[in-house]
């Protein structure tokens, strides 16, 4: 199986590119590919519970559809955003750069970053 | 052990300080490092302002302190010449001892370099990562 890995570095809602990446997302994964999504930065507010816009809906999605979502726990906790505020299904972990590293050094076949 | 056959390239477009675009570069490069892998980051377009000297923000990562302390692990890192001389870096032409264009105002740990030093860097990388947006 292929694997592609999405890296968010931007908000939602302040432009096109993190909602554009969530929504293809979900596609990836139904065509059968591995798909992990890496949120650092402002991208980890992509990952904040209860959004009503197209970057909720299309995460919300993405996890349902077995896509893997992670995210920065030190950037989230610096936004003032706890586990019980993060969408459900969401990895926080500390060390998001190695895991990074890792994935787009020895594991993924295509790298997208946004 | 460096694991020089497998590099992590890295592009930045922006700037620092007005987006995260280079803190989360330098950060994620400095990890490739610290795991063995090979660096080099190409700073393009307003990318070049992170290699300005004597950077002290006073409440952000410091992009200048972390290109230096990724060059003394042995990050390459190059900057674009055409990019540099627009936003008033040079200071002379290409130096061939040194290999990299004279700037007073540049971190010694950035080569200001022609853009096929980019080329070259594709040539030689595993992965290659963008940051930011021209």
């Amino acid at each position: 199986m292929k694997k592609v890995c999405m890296l968010i570095t931007k908000p939602p809602h302040s432009g096109e590119g993190a909602e554009r990446l969530c929504g293809i997302s979900a596609h990836a994964r139904a065509g059968g590919m591995e798909v992990v999504i890496y949120l650092i930065g402002d991208g980890v507010l992509c990952a904040k519970r209860n959004q009503t816009g197209h970057v909720g809906h299309h995460v919300q999605t993405a996890l349902a559809k077995g896509v893997e979502v992670v995210a920065s726990r030190d950037d989230l906790l610096a936004r003032g955003l706890a586990e019980t505020q993060v969408e459900p299904g969401v990895e926080m972990v500390e060390d998001i750069e190695g895991r990074i590293v890792t994935d787009v050094m020895e594991h993924a076949d295509r790298v997208i970053s946004w | 052990m460096v694991k020089e056959q497998k590099a992590l390239a890295c592009m930045l477009f922006s700037g620092p300080y007005g987006s995260q675009d280079a803190d989360i570069m330098a950060r994620i490069a400095e990890r490739a490092l610290d795991m063995g892998y090979g660096v080099k980051i190409f700073l393009y377009g307003d990318g070049v302002h992170a290699q300005m000297s004597g950077q002290r923000p006073k409440a952000f990562f410091n992009v200048g302190d972390a290109l230096e302390r990724i060059a003394k692990k042995g990050g390459n890192i190059k900057s674009c010449v055409r990019c540099s001389e627009a936003r008033g870096y040079l200071d002379g032409g290409y130096d061939d001892d040194n290999e990299r264009y004279i700037s007073s105002k540049s971190l010694d740990a950035v080569r200001i370099y022609s853009l096929y030093g980019f080329i070259d860097m594709i040539k030689d990388a595993h992965t290659i990562l963008t940051f930011g947006s021209t």
